[in-house]
Order: C-alpha cells, then sequence, then structure tokens
C-alpha cells in the first residue's frame, strides 16, 4: 500500500521530527490565535472567544499525537520501544545478562580473532600486484616422486625457461646465499639473495632510493653491485641517503651499492617457495643472479626458486606444457637420455600458504564448534528463565499482544546483549590478535600482515548476529506457545514445565554433547598424537648440550684446507673450555629439514642419475656421534688416523638402501656422481630423526669435516657437565679468541632446537585443547540443567515418593536416567561426528589413527563421567528432600 | 482503526484538495473554515484532524506547504495543491462520484436488500 514516494517523505519527517515536533506546536497556536480572533470578531470577550477556539479545534494532545505518528515508520517507533524494553529488562537482571555479555563476547572474540588469521592466511589475496598470474615453477624429476614430489631448479633449465617458455611475461630466480662482509669492523654474517632484475618489478617494487637491478646487472662478471633492504640500510648505515654509491665487501669482493628497497616490501620466505629452498627470514642484502659461465652449465645443482609472472591471458596448463617441452629437451641433449625430467608449476598463494590451510581450518571449525555449545548453552538457560516470564507473557497476551510482537520484542531483547557481546568480542580480538601477532610459536606464512579489516569486522558483526538469533530464537517460540490460561494459574508467577518444553531442553543439551564429544576427540587425537611426538625415538640426545653456529669468512680462509685448519684450531681451543666433556661439530643442525642432499653412486654403479639413491650428507668430527649420543651398529667412526683417507659413516637406512643384507663395512661410494672422490664406508649407525621429528628416519650419511668437502660454516655442540647456558659467554670468548671476525650465531641450547620444532604442534594441541574444555564445562553446564531443574519442578512429588518410603537410590536412578537420556544421544551422535573429522584431520596426526581407540575410549570416559557427575548432583539433592517443607510449599 | 475512519479519511482528504483546488493557497484554520462553511454547517469537524491528514498528503506529494504570513501578521503554513494532487483529486472525483451514485442506488428505499 505504501508507496515508494509516501515512504520517501516519511523517511525525510523521521529525520526532521524534532523540528516538525516545534513547527506543529507554532502552526496549532497561530491556528487557535486566528480563530480566536474570528470569534472575537463576531463579539466574544478575549477569554471566551479563546476557549470557542480551543473547542473547535477538538484535543490539542491528540492532534500532536497522531501527528507524531504518521511523521515516521509506526516499527520503528515499535522497534525503539523494544530497544528500551530490552535495555529495562537487561539492567534488572543483571546477573543474566552479563553471563550473557561475557560469554558472547569471549565467544565472539576467539571466533574474530581466528578469523582474521584465516582471513590474513587464505583468503586475503597475496600483496603484490595480480598475484593470481604469479606462479613458482618447480623441476620434476619422476624417478624421485616418491621422496621430492618436486625440486628447486638447476641454472641451464632456468636459462632455457627465459627463452623459450611464451607463457611467461617474466620469469625471475632466487638463489639464497649467506655471505660474509667484511671491511666495516666486525665480520658479519649476511642473509644474501641472488635474484634476476626482474624480480622486484614482478612483485610489483622499486627502490625508495638509488635504482633498482637492470638486466645488464645481471650479465656474468657484472654482478658486484647491490641493492640493500630498508631494515639493513636503517640499522648499517642509519638511514643515511649517502650510503648509495658506498662500496661494501661481501665474501671478498666489493659491491657498491646502488639502491634501498622500501620498507613495506615482503619477500617471500623460504619455506614458502617450496621444500629445500633455504633462505632465512629476513634478507638483508639483493645481489643479482649474475651466473657465472660454471654455474650456467651446472646441470645437476638444483638450487633456484623461480617465480613466473604468467602472460595475460596464458593459462598454468599452456606454462606446463611448454616448460615440459623444453625439459623433454635438456634430458634428451643434455642428460642424453639418462634422466626423465618434468616441471611443475604452482600458484604461488597456493605454495606460501597451503601448507598451513588444514591446520587454520581446524583451529576454525573448533572455535565455532565452541561458540555454537555455548549459544545452545545460552538458549538452555534462556529456556529455564522464560518459565519466570510465563505470566508477564500470559498477560501481555491476554491483554491483544500478538504471538509475533512478543517474539520479536524477546528476539530484540536478546539481540541487544548479544550486541555488547559483539562490541567486547572486538576488543577481545584485538588482544588476542596481538598477542598471536607478538609471537605466536605458530608456522603461519604471512603472520606480520595480520591485521582487522573491514571482512574482519563484517564476520565480527554477522557472528554476533546469528548468535544472538541463535539463543534466543528457540526459547522466543517456546514462550510465545505457551498456553496463557496455564501460565496465569500456576504457582509464584512460574509456569510448569511443559513436555514440548522438556523436550527442547533435551534436544538442545543432546547438541552439546555431540558438539563438544567431537572437540574432546579432536584435541585427544592432536595431544596423544603429541606425546608420541615428544617421546618418539629420536635417535639422538639433546640434554646439557650448548649450540653455536660459526663461519669463518671466506676473506680469511679462502680454500678448503683454510677452513678446516680454522675449525681444528676453534675445536681445540673450546675443548679446554672448563666443564665441557666434549666438542662436535657439525655442518648443518638436527631439525632443521632436509639440507646437503646428495646422489650416492656406488662404486662401479652405472645406472642414470635420477634411478640414484639420496641421501643427506653432514660433515662432521668424530666426537658429534659421541656428543648427540649415536649408536654404532657395525664398523667404527673416523678418527685423526683417517685423515688424507675419504671415508664416510652410514646410518642403517642408508646401509639397507644400498646393501640390503650384505656388510657395507670397506665397500666405496662417491657423495654425488662418480666424477668425485670414492669415500670408504668404515661404519654404520643407528638410524636417527635427525632432519625432522615428523618423519621416519631417512638416508643419511656422514663424512669428516676436514675431508673432501669442508663446509663453509658449522655448529659446535658442546657437551657440558653444568647447565649449558652457563657457559654461553665463555664459548663466545672462546671464538672471539681463535677469529674475532667470525660472527657466532644462534647460541642456545640443543634442547631449545627441539622445543622450537614441537612448538607448531604443541601451539595447535593447547589451542584446541582450550576449546575442547571451555566445550566440556558449557556442555556439563547443560547436563546439569536438565536434572536439577526436574528436581526442583517435581520436588513435592519426590518429596511423597519418599514420604511414601520409596528408597532414595530408586530417587537418585530415576533423576539420573532423565540427565543422561541426552547424553547418550549426543554421544553417539557426536561420535560419528568425530570420525568424520578424524579423516579430515589425518594430516596433522603423528602416529594415531584417527579412530584410535584409546583416544575414543577416553573421550567416552571423561565424558561419560562428568555426565554422571552432573546428574548426580542434583539427584542426591532429590533424596534430600524434606516431605514436609516440600508439601507445605504453596 | 475501522473501516469507518477510513473512509471518513478518504473524504476529508478529498475535501482538502477540493478546497485549495478552488481557493489556491490557504493556511490550516482557513481550510478549516472553508471546509466547514461549505458543508453548511452539517460537518462537525474537530480542526485538530485536519493537520494529521495534512502531513500525509504532504508526505504523498499531493499538496506542499511553504511558511508565511498570517493576517495576524504571525508565522503561518501555507498549503497548495502540487500538480500531482491535481491529478489525484480528478481521479479520486471519478472515483468518489461512482462510489456516492452505487450508495445511492443500495441505500435507496424501494432497494430489497439482501
Amino acid at each position: 500500500m505504501t508507496s515508494l514516494r509516501e515512504w520517501l517523505g516519511r523517511l525525510w519527517t523521521l529525520f526532521s521530527r524534532r523540528r516538525l515536533a516545534g513547527q506543529i506546536e507554532e502552526e496549532i497556536a497561530e491556528h487557535i490565535a486566528l480563530a480566536a480572533a474570528d470569534f472575537e470578531r463576531s463579539g466574544l470577550g478575549a477569554a471566551e472567544a479563546r476557549r470557542a477556539a480551543l473547542r473547535a479545534f477538538g484535543n490539542v494532545a491528540q492532534t500532536k499525537e497522531r501527528y507524531r505518528d504518521i511523521s515516521g515508520f509506526p516499527w520503528a517507533d515499535a522497534l525503539a520501544q523494544d530497544l528500551r524494553y530490552g535495555v529495562r529488562m537487561a539492567r534488572r537482571q543483571p546477573g543474566f545478562s552479563a553471563i550473557v555479555v561475557i560469554s558472547i563476547g569471549l565467544g565472539v572474540g576467539a571466533n574474530t580473532a581466528i578469523f582474521s588469521l584465516v582471513n590474513t592466511v587464505l583468503l586475503r589475496p597475496l600483496a603484490y600486484p595480480e598475484p593470481e598470474r604469479l606462479v613458482v615453477v618447480r623441476v620434476v624429476l619422476p624417478a624421485m616422486v616418491a621422496e621430492y614430489p618436486s625440486l628447486p631448479v638447476n641454472v641451464p633449465a632456468y636459462l632455457r625457461w627465459q627463452i623459450e617458455v611464451p607463457a611467461f611475461a617474466q620469469l625471475a630466480a632466487i638463489a639464497p646465499e649467506e655471505q660474509t662482509l667484511t671491511g666495516m669492523g666486525d665480520a658479519q654474517r649476511l642473509a644474501v639473495a641472488r635474484v634476476s632484475p626482474s624480480l622486484f618489478p614482478m612483485l610489483g617494487v622499486t627502490t625508495q632510493l638509488g635504482r633498482p637491478f637492470v638486466a645488464s646487472d645481471d650479465r656474468s662478471g657484472h654482478g658486484a653491485v647491490v641493492v640493500l633492504s630498508d631494515d639493513y640500510w636503517r640499522s648499517r648505515f642509519g638511514g643515511e641517503r649517502s650510503a648509495i654509491g658506498r662500496t661494501i665487501v661481501l665474501d671478498g669482493q666489493p659491491c657498491e651499492i646502488i639502491g634501498v628497497l622500501p620498507a613495506g616490501f615482503r619477500f617471500p620466505r623460504s619455506a614458502q617457495l617450496g621444500a629445500l629452498i633455504t633462505l632465512p627470514d629476513r634478507i638483508d642484502v639483493f645481489r643479482p643472479t649474475a651466473f657465472t659461465a660454471n654455474e650456467q652449465t651446472s646441470f645437476g645443482d638444483f638450487g633456484l626458486a623461480v617465480i613466473g609472472r604468467l602472460r595475460r591471458g596464458a593459462t598454468r596448463e599452456q606454462a606446463l606444457e611448454q616448460l615440459n617441452r623444453v625439459q623433454a629437451d635438456l634430458a634428451r641433449t643434455v642428460a642424453q637420455g639418462r634422466v626423465e625430467l618434468a616441471a611443475a608449476v604452482i600458484p604461488l598463494q597456493e605454495q606460501m600458504v597451503g601448507g598451513a590451510r588444514r591446520g587454520l581450518q581446524l583451529l576454525w571449525l573448533s572455535v565455532g564448534a565452541v561458540l555454537l555449545v555455548l549459544c545452545v548453552n545460552l538458549a538452555n538457560l534462556l529456556l529455564a528463565r522464560i518459565g519466570e516470564r510465563g505470566r508477564e507473557t500470559a498477560v501481555r497476551l491476554a491483554l491483544g499482544a500478538s504471538r509475533a510482537r512478543l517474539l520479536r520484542q524477546f528476539v530484540i531483547e536478546h539481540l541487544l546483549l548479544a550486541a555488547a557481546g559483539g562490541i567486547l568480542g572486538l576488543a577481545v580480538a584485538t588482544v588476542l590478535l596481538q598477542a598471536l601477532a607478538a609471537g605466536a610459536p605458530i608456522e603461519v606464512p604471512r603472520l606480520d600482515e595480520l591485521r582487522v579489516d573491514g571482512r574482519v569486522l563484517g564476520f565480527g558483526l554477522l557472528v554476533t548476529g546469528l548468535c544472538g538469533l541463535l539463543f534466543s530464537i528457540v526459547p522466543a517460540w517456546r514462550l510465545s506457545r505457551q498456553p496463557p490460561q496455564e501460565a496465569l494459574r500456576a504457582s509464584q508467577g512460574v509456569s510448569p514445565d511443559s513436555p514440548a518444553q522438556m523436550r527442547t531442553r533435551t534436544t538442545l543439551v543432546a547438541l552439546e554433547v555431540a558438539l563438544s564429544t567431537v572437540l574432546l576427540v579432536v584435541a585427544g587425537l592432536l595431544v596423544t598424537s603429541f606425546v608420541r611426538l615428544v617421546g618418539v625415538d629420536r635417535g639422538f640426545s639433546v640434554e646439557r648440550i650448548l649450540i653455536a653456529e660459526v663461519q669463518p669468512s671466506p676473506a680469511r680462509v679462502p680454500d678448503k684446507a683454510a677452513r678446516a685448519a680454522y675449525y681444528d684450531r676453534l675445536l681445540m681451543r673450546v675443548r679446554t673450555l672448563p666443564g665441557v666433556d666434549r666438542v662436535g661439530l657439525v655442518s648443518h643442525l638436527p631439525l632443521q629439514g632436509e639440507a646437503q642432499v646428495n646422489t650416492i653412486t656406488v662404486e662401479h654403479d652405472t645406472r642414470p642419475i635420477a634411478e640414484l639413491p639420496t641421501a643427506n650428507f653432514r660433515f662432521v668430527n668424530a666426537a658429534y656421534f659421541e656428543v648427540v649420543g649415536m649408536t654404532l651398529r657395525q664398523g667404527r667412526l673416523f678418527d685423526e688416523s683417517d685423515r688424507g683417507r675419504h671415508v664416510v659413516v652410514i646410518n642403517e637406512r642408508t646401509a639397507a638402501a644400498l646393501w640390503r643384507g650384505q656388510t657395507p663395512l670397506g665397500r666405496r661410494l662417491h657423495i654425488g656422481d662418480a666424477e668425485t672422490p670414492l669415500h670408504e664406508v668404515v661404519g654404520v649407525v643407528a638410524d636417527t630423526r635427525e632432519v625432522d621429528l615428523t618423519r621416519p628416519p631417512i638416508l643419511m650419511g656422514y663424512a669428516p669435516y676436514w675431508g673432501n668437502r669442508v663446509p663453509d660454516r658449522a655448529a659446535l655442540l658442546l657437551a657440558t657437565g653444568i647447565e649449558p647456558t652457563a657457559m654461553a659467554p665463555l664459548l663466545r670468548h672462546a671464538i672471539a679468541e681463535v677469529d674475532p671476525t667470525v660472527p657466532v650465531e644462534n647460541v642456545k641450547t640443543l634442547m631449545q632446537v627441539v622445543d622450537k620444532a614441537l612448538a607448531p604442534s604443541r601451539f595447535q594441541m593447547m589451542l584446541v585443547a582450550v576449546f575442547a574444555a571451555a566445550a566440556l564445562l558449557l556442555a556439563s553446564l547443560g547436563i546439569y540443567g536438565v536434572p536439577a531443574y526436574m528436581v526442583a519442578r517435581r520436588r513435592q512429588e519426590l518429596g511423597i515418593r519418599l514420604a511414601l518410603g520409596a528408597p532414595p537410590r530408586a530417587l537418585v536412578w530415576m533423576v539420573v536416567r532423565q540427565g543422561l537420556v541426552p547424553v547418550f544421544a549426543g554421544l553417539a551422535l557426536g561420535f560419528s561426528g568425530a570420525l568424520a573429522a578424524g579423516r579430515l584431520m589425518a594430516t596433522l596426526l603423528f602416529d594415531v589413527s584417527p579412530s584410535d581407540p584409546a583416544t575414543l575410549g577416553l573421550v567416552l570416559a571423561v565424558l561419560g563421567s562428568v555426565a554422571m557427575a552432573a546428574c548426580y548432583i542434583p539427584a542426591r539433592r532429590a533424596t534430600r528432600i524434606d516431605p514436609v517443607t516440600s508439601l507445605r510449599l504453596d | 482503526m475501522g473501516d469507518k475512519t477510513d473512509v471518513l479519511h478518504g473524504a476529508l482528504d478529498l475535501m482538502v484538495l477540493r478546497t485549495l483546488n478552488a481557493l489556491g493557497t490557504l493556511h490550516g484554520y482557513g481550510l478549516a473554515r472553508r471546509i466547514e462553511q461549505a458543508s453548511e454547517g452539517m460537518l462537525a469537524l474537530n480542526q485538530g484532524t485536519l493537520y494529521p491528514a495534512l502531513l500525509r498528503l504532504e508526505q504523498r506529494g499531493l499538496i506542499s506547504s511553504k511558511w508565511g504570513l498570517s493576517e495576524n501578521n504571525r508565522r503561518a503554513r501555507f498549503y497548495s495543491l502540487t500538480r500531482r494532487g491535481t491529478q489525484h483529486l480528478a481521479a479520486e472525483t471519478a472515483r468518489w462520484e461512482q462510489l456516492s451514485a452505487i450508495l445511492a442506488r443500495f441505500l435507496a428505499p424501494s432497494l430489497d436488500l439482501p
């Protein structure tokens, strides 16, 4: 009926209401004055004329009221009325309101915080221009797919792709490296990335100062220029513009500073560029790739991260097809058919965040389930309270209020509480986010981009609204269906529970129990999985071991012999420190992932390279095995007398892979291809999880640090008799004594290294466990509510039963039975849900089946005993009822 | 709200529109007086009921109002018909005439009511 025009007219008057109210006063006053003047003209006295004028006008107040009614929207007035009523009700029951506001605040806060994590990591596009066109390109060796689905790229392949793959608008390589800066005070180890000049434009960044790389910088032999990161420029050059044009010495080579990157630039991290690429979290200095002639032909060295931008309109499939054509050609020509080669094209976003997806989804679902339990619990609480409002409702219904209006008023009243909770929730979310960003031990890519944006606010709002509706709609419906005459008849203004109402409560509690069961199972699986991970046979020990990483400057120790001599001196000096039992040296710390991966070519093995086994090699001293407690299985460890010979120790997996069932001792192998020296196997050590705790032991080989390959950096491991951290200053001092220019990093205990490796699992487990505990607590309140309410309602009946001699045990059983009905229903539903959830989270579990009977049994026991306790408390109360007082009620 | 007031509403609206159509611009009191005169005292109008009707007509865009000076030299609101109002009046007059013709036939003494 109401036309748009009238609606707009009303909208206008609604907003100009206050002004209109004044105007109608004035208009009426003038009307009456004019009328009075007319009456006076017709001969009446002034006072009488005014009275006559007022009489003719009618009821002034009513006119104003009618005028006000139509100058706006009746529903807006009703809404305002409902809101005012809601505020009044909320103030009248501060305890209940506080419970609702605080619990919704916490629930919404946790949900919003987790959502902003999900939003930042999974939903928001990467902060690069047209990120959907960016892809990571990797090499695939079909013969090795089982071990390594894809590998970093080798330089010859990259160079040909650049020319022969038209599907890419640009292609850029990143070669991570560490180089030592000298000539500016103490030697300093810098995180250097050699990058193609096309990388910066591809990622939409240019220098804030100076110039970026150009194509000519990238030519072989021209790479002596550097671009600094903003952080490094500020810390090392104090943000001076004069840094441009200065020369720094990197690994003995003078390089000119040509530019500085802007502060906000986010360089992808190594884990985000794919397996087997090690890139420090923060890059200090960028250099052009400027591949040397040697690198350009080094076919077997897979070390580049490659990012490409697809040409507009080109698809990933096209790019892959063109890449594979080049790969096939390379396999035919360069590798002479000895190896099969392919490529993989992965969207950059997928590569960067794919690994975190499952874990985040799990967190998101868990926190959502807690909120749902919370809403159900509030609904239950509210359902118990509507009895108290039965009489009020009945009176209003009897006076002609429509059920719809009552329903709406009830829902609005509680939406108001939810809104207050939502505001609290935003504050909670902000605090939680700060805590998360300030260093949650969680392996989450893009955590530095974490912030609350419009989408997060919208989500918070949506969740709050849904909460308000969820917890109030069922009670509101029940309330409005109550027959008014019963409520009016009931004593104390409290209406009795109808069977329908009891059924609703039972259903809600069953739902709560089901959700809590799922959460408890998920948390239980994560806890079991974590306990197994901590308790897993690592194969090495970590107690009382202090570590420190050193990297001698290539300028001081230019070749293998000099490096080995430096390590000799260092070990000799550190061994003399008081309290130090043994000093181990290793080229790569445990639990840092795979590194120094080489193929193993057994003597006289002529198979193509791709069919050869690969192993992680570590370059160590003999004491290393003893310090970390590795067990020797066969043969011996190498010692000083082996200097001058090429020897190697392998682990059992390697021995089994190479010479299953035969003795490996005395056999010889190449670390790498057949061009490298042959190493004699002198010993076999037990398998360890030294590379990755979550994976079963892999093939390992250990060669002496003074052999054919001398690592350019190494970690010292000190087995100490005392608390290892107390040794740290002494160790630093000793290292400086041997060579003050060598930077010392990561001085900590091996235990801390293990802790860091476990931190993400622990964090995830703790979060989900907290969620599950919250759900269990809420559910136990819900379970308790059903029998407790029943006892309160049926006091009289129970009293009579007792008086007539019913055994207390029978009463207890009666009450408990009723309380357990929803628990059983919920458990059945929950376990089937948990089995489904378990399958989804299988990849997050370590050594636990998603249907692990011990975990499921434990959850059943915990929930069962909590439910029994929750039902038993009111049941006992039933047996203590004094029949006399219970009958005296009313 | 019953049907009676609705009919009455419609009638009052029509009277206002018709009066403004005949006399141009008027303030509230002038309108009330004019309607009373036109009904030759047969309509005992509470003058106050006029104002909600005026607001509604204005919201529908059938009349417009402007502040001006009354005979007393004080501020008063003057109402006048809009073009939409004129069109509406023509349509409503026709409808009303039709309705009253039908009613007249129903209420004729000779008619047998069902």
